[in-house]
């Protein structure tokens, strides 16, 4: 994954927010993801602009009991947020 | 070709017609329609035949407004194509709640709802739970109407897999000459079962994702309600017909109805643990 790198949120997918999970749904049919209070997080930072490495550094100090399997976890994230349509790779 | 009967049967608003021709077509209709909404609505979503006799196919038919859809020998597949055709029917365009794929049981005071895709051992899963005096609602499909948070369930005979006889054998044994039997299953009338079946259309007090797994120890697990909710998606039926999908309603649904998912094997134990978890659905009176 490049670190580098920014996603944003594709606009054909709806939100459900829960406390500290989110239910994201495509308009076009009513296909869903659940995602975790990782996945939350990761995707709330996507749509602030961030870049993965960005993403990485805040939770790594947010949570620094966790720091060594954050790299993995949000990158596992972002390529299923990806594969399932609800993340774009910005072009910028 | 005489008709011998005729009905308007259906299911939140929605009915067809259903003609028969021939005394194993009218039993055969009686059996699967007996506890569906009787109507006398015109027009109908659409008009069938169903003949034990004549118009020219040897055995059991069933026709569309003078298509054959189904001819052969097997009263199981017959009822099977039947059911899905009025089940079609009564859905499509139906914006009168949100159509799940679910089996329910409850009462007046509240009911039980079981979603899951076919083959996940939630028919199964009903008829143990009528063995043991719950009240049958459905084994495939519930209108759950969400202003009022009431299920309003799509009842007919209960449709068993083959595979799952030997699961059925565990807790009940019935005369096979009792059942519309085919090779891939049979459908069982729920008063086999439990004969004390009274129609309700209960407020939503639960949902349980069942799923069978051979020799799985039984286990409970709570689902979150934005995981309840994605999972309920999946068994959702109508939404194209629902403003914005209904998703957010269903949602305000998960997060004040407890949810949990339920692995299971065998039933050794079940009502007791049922019965502690959730007392006033499953009462110490079963047996």
């Amino acid at each position: 994954m490049e670190y580098s790198q920014r996603y944003s949120l594709n606009p054909a997918f709806k939100v459900e927010r829960f406390d500290n999970e989110i239910l994201l749904y495509a308009v076009s049919d009513t296909s869903g993801v659940y995602l975790n209070e990782t996945a939350c997080l990761v995707w709330e930072m996507c749509a602030q602009d961030q870049t993965v490495a960005e993403i990485i550094s805040v939770l790594e100090a947010a949570y620094p009991e966790q720091a060594a399997a954050i790299a993995e976890d949000v990158a596992a994230a972002i390529t299923s947020l990806v594969e399932y349509g609800a993340l774009i790779v910005s072009c910028d | 070709m005489i008709k011998t009967g005729c009905r308007t049967v259906g299911f939140c608003g929605q009915y067809v017609s259903i003609s028969s021709y021939g005394a194993e077509a009218d039993a055969l209709l009686d059996l699967l329609c007996c506890d569906l909404t009787q109507g006398t609505i015109t027009p109908v979503q659409a008009e069938y035949d169903v003949m034990s006799v004549g118009n020219g196919v040897p055995g059991l038919s069933l026709w569309l407004e003078g298509k054959c859809l189904f001819s052969g020998q097997c009263s199981y597949d017959l009822s099977y194509a039947l059911i899905n055709e009025v089940i079609y029917q009564c859905i499509v365009d139906n914006s009168a709640g949100h159509a799940i794929h679910a089996a329910a049981v409850g009462s007046e005071q509240g009911a039980v709802l079981l979603p899951g895709k076919s083959g996940s051992g939630k028919s199964t899963f009903t008829a143990w739970l009528l063995s043991r005096g719950c009240n049958y609602l459905t084994d495939e499909l519930v209108m759950l109407a969400l202003e009022e948070r009431r299920l309003y369930p799509f009842t007919r005979p209960l449709s068993i897999k083959s595979g799952s006889s030997e699961v059925l054998a565990t807790f009940f044994r019935c005369d096979r000459g009792d059942l519309i039997s085919g090779e891939s299953g049979f459908m069982l009338p729920h008063r086999l079962l439990n004969s004390s079946f009274k129609p309700h259309s209960p407020p939503l007090s639960l949902v349980l994702f069942p799923e069978y797994r051979e020799g799985a120890a039984t286990e409970f697990r709570e689902l979150s309600p934005a995981l309840g909710c994605a999972r309920l998606m999946e068994c959702y039926v109508n939404a194209r017909n629902i403003k914005g999908h209904g998703i957010s309603q269903l949602a305000d649904c998960t997060r004040s109805t407890p949810i949990y998912q339920l692995v299971y094997g065998k039933f050794d134990g079940m009502w007791e643990l049922l019965n502690r978890l959730f007392p006033a659905l499953f009462p110490c009176s079963g047996s």
